[in-house]
């Protein structure tokens, strides 16, 4: 009986999911060769500095390995692999510096670098997760005109019932001081420590100004659960002869954008809207199934079947491909059961609004309609510009992102490198028809006075841009009205935010 | 004789590997409390090998499925730079279900399935219950 449990045993452990036995061809004193690459598999896990426990495969190694695996693997899966320098793995003695050679140095047409998006991190701090929806903190999000002092933040938008609406804190609002440290001049760790709480419960002073106030007031904000509410404002506005639905929408990051976007959807289809304004303007994008899932609902039948946006690896990982068509169901099984059948508008024309602060899947949006004809018309100014992307990788405790694929529209474009721009005339690249104003933090997302939907809205009336009423040339009656910056959202966690 | 006892061998093996529940159901918690939310959290992070999970306090309590995703950042070094994620990332999936032996939380993509020890939970009654 022992002897068959014996025997049984290796059979046993390896039904439990354990490695064969592989040969191991790691040889530590193999010496660079220009243009010949091991596979990356042979130095991985080979660490300087070995991470101990279970949860670990990390073995005994050098920088040379660490650099090795870099090289090896950033010859198998950057885009533009054979654009890499070829830098022996012996000659840098610190990884993360290695990795940072490991990148295109080709610029695009405007001389400027191709690749904006090259970065490590440690592995601990990106490992970092939230239940889908729900962060910590205060519930509002802010602008950022200036994060070196003199600093200045201005609220943008605060999330339904969380401390920061529940006291009344509006978009506009200014932030003075935190914990009794002025926000322009005061200690950064004080103002961050009460910005980013780590932990819920925690009460941080807020003096604010609320918009056109003439006197400041103190808030005292509990850090609490807040869940994110994708779609910010659903409106319908009446025009002579038209019905415009106003959609702002905030992140394609959330699984429950994909349901919220779906009942927006019904609910203007059912009130025959013939325009649509897409306020993208804070939409710093999130899952392309959702993002595609839109594309199909703006265009309707008429696409059902094209492409959305292919994926595009390199060529040795073509079989990474991947497309994402205009499809009559939904495909993303997130807030909704998947084969969920999508309300669609069939419009020819959008008017989007955009900032630098909308990217990736929001700009998948764009380039996706443009790809089969429909018309976009672009107000606010030009969106971040990440056509890219990749599927990050640790080693050895850090984890590298590197640009590993692109997104191309039905015509093949893809080089929206740095963002698409509102111009005069549509190129069918980079510049897209529209307007050039910036946000208008003095009025409410989805006020028809707020200078990024009215000109929308002129545009609509009149196919062109106001030549100077709400121009970003013309001085602003309030220096919020033409406001740029860096928008701050669902951000608690890790990091410096103001210095 | 002796394949029997193989078999028996070979069948304990494979149960010692996974669990096998029987009828599992989506299940609801039966209360909000955090001892609860404790338990659910130190799977959870065991399971996406992290030491820092947010789940909300009412996790579970309205739905059987817990949808989990990497948290947007921003790093020092890149100060302006928000770390996007990867666009094709699906997010990490848990199930609350129920079988004869109790509450287990089943993570879709492995399959790996925990019992949760002192958790009270109840079947979902109603589909939309359990998206």
């Amino acid at each position: 009986m022992r002897f068959f449990v014996f025997l049984m045993m290796p059979f046993l452990l390896s039904a439990c999911g354990g490695d064969s036995y592989k040969s191991d061809p790691y040889n530590p004193n193999t010496k660079w060769q220009r243009g010949e690459f091991m596979p990356s598999s042979y130095y991985a896990n080979r660490c300087i500095n070995p991470r101990s426990g279970n949860d670990y495969q990390d073995l005994v190694g050098t920088y040379k390995d660490e650099n090795n695996w870099l090289r090896s693997w950033s010859h198998e899966t950057y885009l533009w692999y054979n654009e890499l320098p070829d830098i022996d793995p012996a000659l840098v003695e610190d990884s993360n510096e290695y990795f940072d050679l490991m990148k295109t140095s080709s610029t695009t047409s405007n001389g400027l670098p191709r690749d904006r998006f090259h970065y490590a991190q440690n592995t601990q701090e990106y490992n970092q997760y939230t239940q889908t929806g729900i962060s910590a903190g205060y519930g509002f999000n802010f602008m950022l005109l200036q994060s070196t002092p003199p600093r200045k933040a201005i609220i943008i938008y605060s999330e339904p019932n969380s401390p920061a609406s529940n006291n009344n804190i509006k978009r506009g609002t200014e932030i003075i001081s935190i914990d009794g440290q002025a926000l322009d001049y005061g200690n950064a760790d004080i103002l961050n420590a009460g910005l980013m709480p780590k932990k819920l419960g925690e009460y941080h002073s807020f003096e604010i100004k609320d918009l056109n106030a003439l006197s400041t007031r103190t808030v005292v904000l509990k850090s609490s659960e807040i869940v994110t509410v994708p779609v910010h404002t659903q409106k319908i506005i009446e025009r002579a002869d038209k019905k415009i639905g106003y959609l702002a929408f905030n992140t394609f990051f959330v699984a429950s954008a994909e349901k919220q976007l779906i009942d927006a959807i019904n609910y203007f289809k059912n009130n025959q809207i013939n325009e649509l304004v897409l306020d993208l303007r804070y939409n710093s994008g999130g899952y392309v199934s959702i993002s595609a899932d839109l594309g199909t609902m703006i265009a309707g039948n008429s696409a059902l079947g094209s492409v959305f946006t292919e994926i595009i690896f390199n060529d040795k990982l073509s079989n990474e491909d991947t497309t994402f068509r205009f499809s009559a169901i939904s495909s993303s099984n997130l807030s909704v059961p998947k084969g969920t059948v999508l309300p669609k508008l069939g419009l020819s024309k959008v008017y989007i609004l955009a900032t630098e602060n909308t990217a990736s899947a929001s700009e998948y949006l764009i380039n996706g309609l443009r790809g089969i004809g429909v018309e976009v018309i672009q107000i606010g100014t030009t969106t971040t510009g990440k056509p890219f992307g990749w599927q990050a990788k640790e080693n050895c405790g850090t984890t590298y992102s590197t640009i590993q694929f692109k997104g191309e529209n039905a015509k093949g474009y893809s080089d929206f490198v740095y963002g698409f721009i509102p111009s005069a005339v549509d190129n069918g690249a980079e510049n897209v028809r529209g307007c050039l104003v910036y946000d208008d933090l003095t009025k409410l997302l989805g006020d028809e006075s707020e200078h990024m939907l009215a000109n929308a809205l002129f545009f609509i009336d009149n196919n062109e841009c106001p030549v100077s009423a709400l121009n970003v040339n013309t001085k602003p009656s309030h220096p919020l009205s033409n406001a740029r910056g860096e928008v701050i959202s669902r951000f608690l966690g890790t990091g410096l935010l103001l210095q | 004789v002796k394949r029997l006892i193989l078999i028996s061998i070979y069948c304990t093996g494979l149960l010692g590997c996974q669990l096998q529940p029987q009828l599992s159901q989506p299940a609801l918690l039966t209360e909000q409390n955090s001892g609860n939310i404790k338990k659910i959290k130190i799977i959870i992070e065991q399971a996406l090998n992290s030491n820092n999970v947010f789940i909300s306090q009412s996790a579970f309590t309205q739905n059987s499925q817990l949808i989990v995703q990497l948290k947007e950042f921003y790093t020092v070094a890149r100060f302006n730079n928000p770390t996007f994620l990867s666009e094709l990332d699906k997010p990490d999936r848990f199930m609350l279900l129920k079988d004869n032996r109790g509450c287990l939380l089943r993570h879709e993509q492995s399959q790996r399935e925990w019992y949760l020890k002192g958790v009270n939970c109840v079947i979902a009654k109603k589909a939309e219950d359990t998206i």
